[in-house]
């Protein structure tokens, strides 16, 4: 019981501390620009109170950590490293290959990729989706809504 | 008399082939999002913004509020039938619902759900027509500090009524407001927070934030966790739909107050559909003479939060239309689709855009109507939706994601942004931070700045004009009221948290 508790609490802790460095952060650029007085404020004096309001919000973080009977932490298990890696690799692909060879290979770089998150579809389903999903692109934003997309530049 | 002409200007626009075309898509494609659990309203009008710059104005915004309140029928499906929330918006229909389906009556859950969504966007929409132009008027007379005093209460509503973390839920919304600052600033033409990059001198844009933590940052938390499921339901025939006659009149009191609920919440802007279920049912369930019925198959526990979360969906439109404050955050994104078109947001609106106004609001009863016909004798169709696989949607997700994001102004330097941006949103939901509040706090954080520097600038560096100028200073009084009951609520010692929460943090 009281080592959940404390657990909780670090939680809420390190949380608190990364809200709280953020705000200082924030404060900190803002600093970089004019305040100005208060009749004509400059570009730095709302970034600035805004982050010192960050601040605070780290701090009621922390005050609510500290009180009792906070709602029980939903675990979520380990984080998911696979679904992570190929989720952003995926997206990473379209980015990379879209401006080398057009939309329609960055579609599916995308699809093969992404699909690697879950893996429970086969080769040729892999296939038939990437296939799938860059066609149905294809006709939705370049036929029907005449988007300036290069569908294919080699 | 004027009302009645409006409505008849309103049907005029919508009855056009284009307007109604893309009205029907909307509320189809809201429907069809709903449906499936893992893909929900605010990410789908997020990703199909870019494409509503190709769409005259009008036709774009009817189609983004389909979406939006299509959805919001549309999730009650999968929270009936297979106890999995389609949106957000209808967790708690799975209480009551689902208990119903296992017993057999599904049909009955399903048809009720829909009734009482019909019942509260109606009731939403004649709240809207009424109650907008009004506020409109009265919001001519605003100045500077109204709105910063306006903006400053919706933000802190959005943060502090919700059941996440106070502390949390206010660092989102200031953290919306700092990256809403990245970027030129329109006053001095410094270029601020862009660490140097070109590529954020326009800022950081709506829909890269929106695709990136709502699209992509909910396609981490759910694939490997969403699972093949199979509805198990035969088929239902309209014959066995009908609830009882006593169920029917027992049904009529929930409906009433839960719309009333929905309306209330969705006006205050910040606080929307999902947050008025929670409270509707809670109400329902308090002043019910058989409160242990509930969440065993009450059929008042889906015609209260159903009928909510419609007419919150409605009504979140008043603010936007009347103030240029948004409802909620669904409804920020079609804020900023307005702007894009070139449309003020403001009390000047419906004076300068009446086609587009009464048009909306026709196409919200045509919507609502449409959603009907959509509901119950398709049912067999949506049903069958419910059993794609998501290993197969989210590839696909990601996809419209992309091509949404890379379409804004062809650069992949957004793509990879809104990838950080779900990377960073899915972290925050680990640790326990709401997404939507960052949402709104950067929708309206350039409106709030410009309005708090022109305010200064025109009491020549009084701070006190806030306070002084009667409606600002009221506006801010009712926010301290509001921050103060709700930190006394959250640090007060306290009984264990009543269960209705507990099953809210689900």
């Amino acid at each position: 019981m009281f080592r959940k508790l404390a657990a909780i609490n670090r939680r809420d802790a390190w949380t608190a501390v990364a809200v709280v460095a953020l705000g200082s952060a924030g404060a900190f650029m803002a600093l970089d620009y004019r305040l100005g007085e208060l009749r004509n404020i400059g570009p730095g004096a709302f970034p600035l109170i805004v982050s010192l309001l960050v601040v605070l919000a780290g701090v009621l973080i922390a005050l609510e950590g500290l009180a009792p009977q906070r709602e029980e932490v939903i675990d979520d298990g380990p984080p998911p490293y696979r679904v992570l890696i190929f989720v952003t690799a995926g997206l990473l692909a379209f980015a990379v290959v879209t401006p080398m060879a057009g939309a329609v290979p960055g579609i599916l770089a995308c699809v093969v990729l992404a699909s690697l998150a879950d893996g429970s579809l086969r080769v040729w389903q892999v296939g038939a989706l990437a296939a799938l999903v860059a066609g149905f692109c294809a006709l939705v934003f370049v036929v029907l809504l005449k988007l300036p997309l290069e569908l294919v530049t080699w | 008399m004027a009302f009645a002409e409006n409505i008849a200007l309103g049907l005029s626009v919508v009855l056009s082939l284009s307007t109604l075309g893309y009205c029907a898509l909307g509320v189809t494609v809201g429907m069809f999002i709903g449906v499936l659990p893992g893909l929900g309203p605010l990410a789908t009008v997020g990703m199909l913004l870019p494409l509503t710059f190709y769409v005259p104005q009008t036709d774009a915004i009817v189609m983004l509020a389909g979406i939006y309140y299509g959805s919001m029928y549309g999730g009650s499906t999968a929270a009936i039938l297979l106890n999995l929330p389609g949106t957000a918006g209808a967790a708690v229909t799975c209480l009551d619902g689902n208990p119903l389906a296992k017993s057999g009556r599904a049909g009955v859950a399903l048809f009720t759900a829909t009734m009482s969504s019909f019942f509260g966007g109606i009731f939403g929409l004649v709240i809207v027509a009424s109650f907008t132009p009004f506020l409109a008027r009265v919001a001519l007379s605003f100045g500077s500090p109204e709105y910063a005093a306006l903006i400053v209460l919706g933000l802190l509503a959005a943060a502090m009524v919700g059941n996440a973390s106070k502390g949390r839920s206010l660092a989102m919304a200031l953290l919306g407001l700092l990256i809403a600052m990245v970027g030129t600033d329109p006053n001095s033409g410094v270029n601020r927070m862009t660490f140097g990059m070109l590529s954020l001198a326009d800022g950081v844009n709506l829909v890269v934030v929106t695709t990136g933590l709502f699209g992509i940052a909910e396609v981490l938390a759910n694939v490997g966790r969403i699972g093949r499921r199979e509805a198990r339901v035969g088929r239902i025939r309209m014959r066995d739909m009908l609830p009882t006659a006593r169920e029917a009149r027992s049904s009529l009191g929930p409906a009433l107050r839960g719309s009333s609920i929905g309306a209330i919440l969705g006006i205050l802007p910040g606080t929307g559909a999902a947050l008025s279920t929670f409270v509707a049912y809670a109400v329902e369930k308090r002043t019910s003479p058989t409160p242990e019925r509930f969440g065993k198959g009450a059929i008042e526990g889906i015609v209260a939060p159903e009928s909510a979360n419609n007419s919150a969906a409605q009504t979140a439109f008043v603010p936007t239309l009347s103030l240029g404050i948004p409802g909620d955050a669904i409804v920020a994104i079609m804020l900023g689709a307005l702007i894009i078109h070139g449309i003020v947001p403001g009390p000047q609106l419906i004076r300068d855009h009446p086609d587009l106004f009464w048009g909306l609001i026709a196409s919200f009863l045509i919507g609502n109507i449409l959603l009907l016909f959509l509901n119950l004798p398709l049912i067999g169709v949506w049903v069958r939706i419910l059993r794609i696989p998501y290993a197969v949607l989210y590839p696909a997700i990601l996809v419209f994601i992309c091509v949404g994001v890379f379409s804004i102004r062809n650069s992949v330097f957004d793509v990879v942004v809104s990838t950080l941006f779900g990377l960073g949103g899915y972290v925050m939901r680990r640790f326990g931070f709401p997404t939507a509040p960052l949402l709104l706090g950067l929708v309206l954080g350039p409106l709030l700045e410009q309005n708090f520097r022109r305010s200064l600038m025109l009491s020549r560096g009084d701070l006190m004009t806030f306070v002084e100028r009667p409606i600002s200073g009221g506006i801010l009084a009712l926010t301290v009221a509001i921050v103060v009951l709700l930190l006394w609520a959250e640090f007060r010692p306290r009984r264990a948290r009543s269960p209705i929460e507990k099953e809210a943090k689900e």
